[in-house]
């Protein structure tokens, strides 16, 4: 049997992947982002070590990110105040990259929570609709419904439209 | 997967921004601490709460009996329950009166200054140990983690261990603090049954390790062993991570045998200026 892994090297690795995936949850704010992140992480050390010895101690911390993140619904935000945003990094990408970027996050804050977890879960992190329905606490069916209607709403989002019904070259 | 769902994905993956740094561990469990520094507090208040209300009824008690009657068994227990138990001598300041006997409950020292961190748990009895640590977005001389945490029941006298910090704000993560023999030093809680008779002046003794006190504690500890303190602000040397305001070095060094009332020479790092 492995070693069970030690919290902090956890933290070190994950932390990346939950950052951009919380990037998602939140539509793109990244000092929310960041806020998200740490909570869920908080709820895995708490209980680390249970979590250690699970098979895949990341798909707990995710699941705990992904539920803070629908109890967060509909709440106002009031904790911290920002420390760290993540910058946008225009250098990297270049301007299509960046304006698609700012087209993406206007979209999915059309979007609700439910949703862009569904988003998130299956198109970012191509999981399966069984596992997005264990990750959300949910049935497929409502993963199912949920994703259609957010590709519906993104299919005629400004500046995504163009680019997911393949109308122009991208 | 549709068409248009490969290119959702495909979107996603090229234009969701990489975080341009991870988090760390010390952040993730300072935070967890301060939370629970607060659900613990709200039980203390309670407490607080039941004593008032327990001296109010003890006070309204014996006002009802006539006047040369003994007084209420409810009030006198709980009035002398809020003194402070210790009897030391006058020489520690108020904040450093620990009973130093029995469990206490280690306090909430994460996001202090080093310095309210440290007297804030040398109040409640312990040791305070602090090691320089590089961790970024947070003030230099901050005290971003402790162990054990907060609400933790443990013996008078115990190690807590602080990690603060440093000037030196490189982002290498903590992995890069020096080892122990630098940064890490033991700082003495001025405990009442050691300093509680200030030995007569000029009899020999061994000079306290003052090394990671701030320069306020450690000013304390070497009085109360008797020694006269001079404190000199420098930057340390380069190279050497310390937080600010902490002590660097000290003449005559730690463990040396000196007469009682002989002067020590701290050296403090500087306060508000990076390195």
């Amino acid at each position: 049997m492995p070693q069970p892994p030690d919290f902090a090297d956890f933290v070190r690795q994950r932390s990346g992947p939950m950052l951009r995936a919380a990037w998602l949850l939140t539509g793109g704010d990244g000092a929310l982002a960041e806020d998200l992140v740490q909570t869920a992480l908080g709820e895995v050390w708490r209980r680390w070590d249970r979590v250690a010895g699970m098979d895949a101690p990341d798909a707990y911390a995710h699941k705990a990110m992904v539920n803070t993140c629908l109890r967060w619904r509909g709440r106002r935000w009031t904790g911290e105040i920002a420390s760290a945003y993540l910058p946008e990094s225009a250098a990297a990408g270049g301007f299509h990259q960046v304006e698609m970027r700012e087209a993406l996050v206007r979209a999915l804050r059309d979007l609700t929570m439910k949703q862009r977890a569904v988003i998130m879960l299956r198109y970012f992190e191509d999981r399966t609709e069984a596992e997005t329905a264990d990750i959300m606490d949910c049935s497929v069916g409502t993963v199912k419904s949920q994703a259609a209607k957010a590709m519906v709403k993104l299919r005629q989002a400004p500046g995504l439209k163009d680019f997911l019904t393949g109308e122009t070259a991208a | 997967m549709n068409t248009d769902e490969q290119r959702l994905s495909q979107l996603l993956k090229g234009t969701v921004p990489h975080p341009p740094h991870g988090l760390s561990a010390d952040q993730v469990t300072a935070r967890h601490v301060d939370r629970s520094a607060k659900s613990w507090a709200l039980p203390a208040l309670a407490a607080a709460a039941v004593a008032v209300i327990g001296v109010t009824a003890g006070v309204l008690a014996s006002n009802h009996a006539s006047g040369d009657a003994p007084a209420s068994p409810g009030g006198a227990p709980a009035a002398t329950a809020s003194k402070p138990a210790a009897t030391t001598s006058g020489s520690a300041s108020p904040a450093a009166t620990p009973t130093c006997q029995g469990d206490r409950t280690v306090p909430a020292v994460t996001g202090m200054t080093q310095a309210q961190a440290e007297a804030v748990t040398a109040q409640a009895g312990y040791l305070v140990k602090v090691t320089a640590t590089t961790a970024p977005h947070v003030p230099p001389g901050t005290v971003v983690s402790q162990s054990p945490a907060a609400g933790t029941k443990m013996p008078a006298g115990g190690m807590v261990d602080l990690k603060v910090a440093a000037v030196d704000g490189t982002s290498t993560g903590t992995g890069t603090a020096p080892g122990p023999d630098s940064a890490t030093q033991v700082a003495e809680a001025s405990c009442p049954t050691v300093s509680a008779s200030r030995p007569a002046q000029g009899a020999k003794t061994a000079v306290p390790n003052a090394t990671g006190m701030s320069s306020a504690a450690a000013t304390q500890v070497l009085e109360a062993a008797g020694f006269t303190v001079t404190v000199n602000v420098a930057r340390a040397p380069a190279g050497q991570l310390v937080a600010p305001g902490t002590v660097y070095g000290q003449t005559p060094a730690a463990g040396s045998v000196a007469s009682r009332g002989t002067g020590v020479t701290l050296h403090v790092a500087p306060v508000g200026q990076g390195s």
